[in-house]
C-alpha cells in the first residue's frame, strides 16, 4: 500500500516536468504542424544554465535558497527564452513555405547542433549542481510511511503555477486569442492584422520557457546533467504529448502527469529496468487504438 | 469623391494559370461598389490579392495614395481595411464573443465594449449565442459572425466576398437588409457577389467580371436592367 501511495507521488512530480516540456512540443505543433525535436535540448540547454546562474547567484555571495530559486528560475528562463526565439528564427521561419519534411530534418539538424554546442563548450563530462534544499516530511501510512522530500513538492508546486499561469495566458488574454486564432486559422489571422510570425516566436519562446521551468526544477532535485540529457526526457515529453492529444494544451498536461503516474508506478511495482519500454509501449498502443491521443480531435482534411 | 482604392491593370497568376488579366476598378469614398461573375470568374482573388494572398504579378493597388500590393496582409488590416471572406472563416474553437474581439486587433480593446454592444443590436442572433462555440452556429449566423468581426475593427473600407453563399433567400434577404443600414452610415463598402439582384439593388456602382476580366461596368440601376446581364446573372427575366 504504502508503495503505491509513494510511486504516486513521485509519479505526480514526474508527471508535472513531462507536462512542462510537452507544452512545447503541443503547442508548436499545434500553430505550424511541426514536432520541434530540438526541444528536448532546449531543455538540456536550460540544465547548463541552470548551473551557470546558481554559480553566478553563490559568487555574489547570495546564500539564501527561495533567493537562490528564484534568481536562477528568472535567468534561465529568460535565458533559455531567448534560445528559443533564436531557433525558431535561424532554423525554422527561413523553412515557412518549405514542405514539413524540410522542418523536420532542420529540427533534427537543430537538435544535433545544440547537443555539439553545448559538449563543445561545456565539456562532455558530467556536471552537476550542489543540493540547496533538503530535508522531507513523512506521513504515515498504515505500517509504513510516505516520504515527500520537500524539492518534490516544489516541482509540483512550481509546475501548476507555471500551467495554471499558463492556461490563463492562453484563454483569457489578447495574446492567448492571437495564438489561438493563428492555430485555427492562420491565413484568416492575418487578414484580420495579426502578424502571424511575431505569433509563432511567441509561442517557441513560452515553449522553450516552459521547458526551462522543468530544467531549473529537475536540475536542482537530481543534481547531476550532461549535454546528452535531453534526448530521452524529450523523447518523453513528446509521448505525453502525443498521448494527450498533440495541439491540445490541457492534453499536454494530462498526457504528462498520466505518463509520469503510470511509469511511476511500473517502476514501483513491476520493474524500473523496463520503465522506458513501458512508456513506449504505452506511445506505441495509442498512436495505434487512439491515434489522435486522449483529448485531441482526429484532423479533418479541409477540402 | 476620390478614389479611395483603385486596382490598375492587376494581373495574377497561379503558376501557369492567370487568374486575373488587366483589372483596373475604382471604388470611391462612400460608394457601395459591387463585383459580379459566375463562379470561378476571380472576384475572390481579386479581394484576397488586397492582402497579398495571392500576390499580384503585375499592375499595381492603391489604398489612400499607397501602393499596397507588396505589403504584408497584416499590414494593410492595420489600415483600415477588413474583410469577411469567402467561406466566413470564423475560428471554430473560439465562443462568439471571442470571435468579435479578434476583429479589434488593428484598433485595441478601447472600444471593444462599445462595438460589441453595437453588434448585438445589428445581429440580434449573435447576441443570444455570444458564448456559443462558433462552429456549433448554423451558416446563416456565421456569415453574420464573419460581418460583425469585420466591422468590430471600425473599418474604412469594408470587403465582402459572397455574403449569401449558401444560405436561405430568408437569411440572404435580412443580411442584405443588414448590409443596407451599415451602408446608411456611410461605410465604403465592396462587395463580391454572385447574386447579381441583390448585389446590384444594394450598390452605387457595379462591375461585371468574366473569366479573370472586367467585361461591363455602370450603376446598379444600368447593370440590372442591361439585357446581356440579365441573361448571364438573372436568369434571363
Amino acid at each position: 500500500m504504502d508503495i503505491v501511495l509513494q510511486q504516486l507521488v513521485n509519479g505526480l512530480t514526474l508527471g508535472s516536468v513531462y507536462g512542462l516540456i510537452a507544452i512545447g512540443y503541443t503547442m508548436v505543433y499545434g500553430i505550424i504542424g511541426m514536432i520541434n525535436f530540438a526541444h528536448g535540448d532546449v531543455y538540456m540547454v536550460s540544465a547548463y544554465i541552470t548551473a551557470i546562474a546558481i554559480a553566478l547567484l553563490t559568487f555574489f555571495g547570495i546564500e539564501s535558497f527561495p533567493i537562490i530559486l528564484i534568481g536562477t528560475l528568472f535567468l534561465t528562463v529568460a535565458v533559455t527564452g531567448a534560445y528559443g526565439w533564436v531557433i525558431e528564427r535561424i532554423a525554422y521561419r527561413p523553412l515557412r513555405n518549405s514542405s514539413r519534411l524540410a522542418v523536420l530534418i532542420s529540427a533534427i539538424g537543430m537538435s544535433l547542433i545544440l547537443q555539439n554546442y553545448v559538449q563543445l563548450s561545456q565539456g562532455a563530462n558530467q556536471q552537476g549542481v550542489p543540493t540547496l534544499l533538503t530535508g522531507a516530511m513523512r506521513i504515515e501510512v498504515g505500517d509504513g510511511f510516505v516520504q515527500i522530500t520537500y524539492m518534490k513538492l516544489l516541482i509540483l508546486f512550481i509546475s501548476l503555477l507555471g500551467m495554471g499561469v499558463l492556461t490563463y495566458v492562453i484563454q483569457k488574454t489578447k495574446l492567448g486569442r492571437m495564438c489561438r486564432a493563428t492555430q485555427q486559422d492562420r491565413k484568416m489571422a492575418s487578414i484580420l492584422g495579426i502578424d502571424t510570425d511575431k505569433v509563432i516566436s511567441t509561442v517557441f519562446v513560452i515553449g522553450a520557457m516552459m521547458a526551462a521551468l522543468a530544467g531549473v526544477l529537475v536540475t536542482l532535485d537530481y543534481g547531476a546533467f550532461d549535454f546528452y540529457v535531453g534526448f530521452i526526457i524529450g523523447i518523453k515529453a513528446f509521448t505525453a504529448a502525443v498521448l494527450g492529444g498533440i495541439g491540445s494544451l490541457p492534453g499536454a498536461m494530462l498526457g504528462g502527469l498520466i505518463l509520469g503516474l503510470s511509469e511511476a508506478l511500473f517502476a514501483g511495482l513491476i520493474s524500473s529496468d523496463y520503465k522506458d519500454v513501458f512508456s513506449f509501449s504505452l506511445l506505441v498502443l495509442i498512436l495505434v487504438f487512439r491515434p489522435s491521443g486522449l483529448l485531441g480531435k482526429p484532423e479533418v482534411e479541409k477540402v | 469623391m476620390s478614389a479611395f482604392m483603385e486596382f490598375k491593370d492587376v494581373d495574377v497568376h497561379y503558376g501557369p494559370i492567370q487568374a486575373l488579366k488587366k483589372v483596373s476598378l475604382t471604388i470611391n469614398e462612400g460608394e457601395i461598389v459591387t463585383l459580379i461573375g459566375a463562379n470561378g470568374a476571380g472576384k475572390s482573388t481579386l479581394l484576397m490579392s488586397i492582402f497579398g494572398q495571392p500576390r499580384i504579378s503585375s499592375g499595381e493597388i492603391i489604398y489612400r495614395g499607397e501602393d499596397i500590393s507588396q505589403k504584408s496582409a497584416h499590414y494593410v488590416a492595420s489600415n483600415g481595411l477588413a474583410q469577411s471572406p469567402e467561406g466566413r472563416r470564423i475560428f471554430p474553437k473560439m465562443s462568439v464573443e471571442e470571435n468579435l474581439l479578434m476583429g479589434t486587433i488593428p484598433i485595441g480593446m478601447d472600444h471593444a465594449d462599445e462595438d460589441m454592444q453595437h453588434m448585438f443590436t445589428l445581429f440580434p442572433r449573435l447576441k443570444e449565442r455570444r458564448n456559443q462555440r462558433a462552429s456549433t452556429m448554423s451558416g446563416g449566423e456565421q456569415q453574420m459572425l464573419a460581418i460583425a468581426r469585420a466591422l468590430m475593427s471600425r473599418p474604412k473600407l469594408l470587403l465582402l466576398d459572397e455574403p449569401s453563399l449558401g444560405l436561405a433567400p430568408i437569411i440572404v434577404k435580412q443580411i442584405f437588409q443588414i448590409l443596407k443600414d451599415v451602408a446608411s452610415t456611410g461605410m465604403t463598402i465592396f462587395l463580391v457577389e454572385q447574386n447579381a439582384n441583390h448585389a446590384l439593388k444594394l450598390a452605387n456602382r457595379g462591375y461585371v467580371m468574366v473569366n479573370g476580366e472586367i467585361r461591363m461596368s455602370g450603376t446598379g440601376q444600368e447593370l440590372l436592367v442591361n439585357p446581356e446581364v440579365r441573361e448571364a446573372y438573372l436568369g434571363g427575366h
